[in-house]
């Protein structure tokens, strides 16, 4: 009797292609390796006020947007409403 | 900024992502390696290639290297040395647990008897742990114990202890990280080993119903200590 075969999951397709290579090189990229991030102590009149850590991160979203599906669509969302408020000023 | 190096040994002669020279800048004990570029590249997947070409190159001619992100970049050198130099004494203790060492990444395919796992999505390594909140009545010994637990459940990968145990004598450290179905293990190892390192895994997989895929040796991208 044949079996039924079952619909591959996202991560099936991905994983079971030729081109496993290029998960290896976008994950070692975008998602590992040294980031740079700078101090910056904001002062007024030589008092120091505010320390601000920055971080010039590049990587995929979703490491740091934990929630980053849901996130998106509403920011998505959000800069077209936007968009089309400041087209009619 | 493709990576920073123990010692970049003189005159580089490879060049970068957009074909620019690239050229090494002593930071105290350490070597960042960097090239002059207009803009910053595009993460294509031409360009994200080429930048694992140029990392490995880098690597094959030091025995201490960090990769950097795809993409670092300062505006100017006096940045960059400012950014480094107060981070230098993490950078070579970094360094020195890199030395002469390459990453293996062992990824778990879904259908290994992991799919009902709950692997869910989990956080990043204890290192840079931000999964839970501490209970704020919860001080001392039960928080850190609580600490403990938490990481001992984010190596956890159903199924891998045999694996890790195969290859238990290469192992130098180890990262986990789990996304929906797939588990990925990142393994620390000796420059020269992944011929060993890998046979070791393949002997242990055997019979057994995991299904994996395992790459490298790669320059130790997983293995960079988060500041």
């Amino acid at each position: 009797m044949a079996s039924r075969r079952h619909a591959k999951s996202p991560a099936e397709r991905i994983l079971d292609s030729e081109d496993t290579s290029l998960l290896d090189v976008v994950d070692n990229a975008l998602s590992k390796g040294v980031v740079l991030s700078g101090d910056v102590t904001l002062a007024l009149a030589d008092v120091d006020l505010v320390y601000a850590r920055l971080s010039v991160l590049l990587c995929a979203a979703d490491r740091v947007l934990p929630n980053e599906d849901k996130d998106f669509l509403e920011r998505h969302r959000s800069r077209r409403a936007a968009g089309r408020r400041g087209r009619r000023a | 900024m493709y990576a920073l190096a123990q010692r970049a040994s003189g005159r580089i002669g490879i060049r970068g992502i957009a074909g620019e020279p690239l050229r090494a800048v002593r930071i105290g004990a350490i070597e960042a390696v960097i090239g002059r570029v207009s803009r910053i590249p595009k993460p294509t997947e031409h360009n994200l290639r080429r930048h694992g070409r140029v990392i490995a190159a880098l690597w094959r001619r030091t025995p201490a290297l960090l990769p950097a992100r795809f993409g670092t970049s300062v505006a100017d050198v006096a940045e960059l040395e400012a950014i480094v130099g107060a981070r230098e004494k993490t950078l070579r203790r970094n360094l020195r647990s890199v030395r002469n060492r390459a990453q293996m990444t062992v990824r778990i395919l879904p259908g290994s008897g992991t799919r009902d796992s709950g692997l869910g999505r989990t956080a990043n390594p204890p290192s840079i742990s931000g999964s839970r909140v501490p209970d704020p009545e919860s001080r001392g010994r039960s928080y850190l114990h609580a600490r403990v637990a938490d990481a001992e459940r984010a190596r956890d990968v159903p199924g891998f202890a045999p694996f890790r145990h195969a290859v238990k004598t290469w192992v130098r450290a180890e990262r986990v990280e789990k996304r929906g179905s797939v588990a990925t293990i990142y393994h620390l190892v000796p420059r020269g080993s992944a011929d060993r390192y890998r046979a070791a895994l393949e002997r242990a997989a055997g019979d057994a119903e995991v299904r994996m895929l395992v790459s490298g040796p790669w320059p130790p991208y997983a293995f960079v200590e988060s500041w």
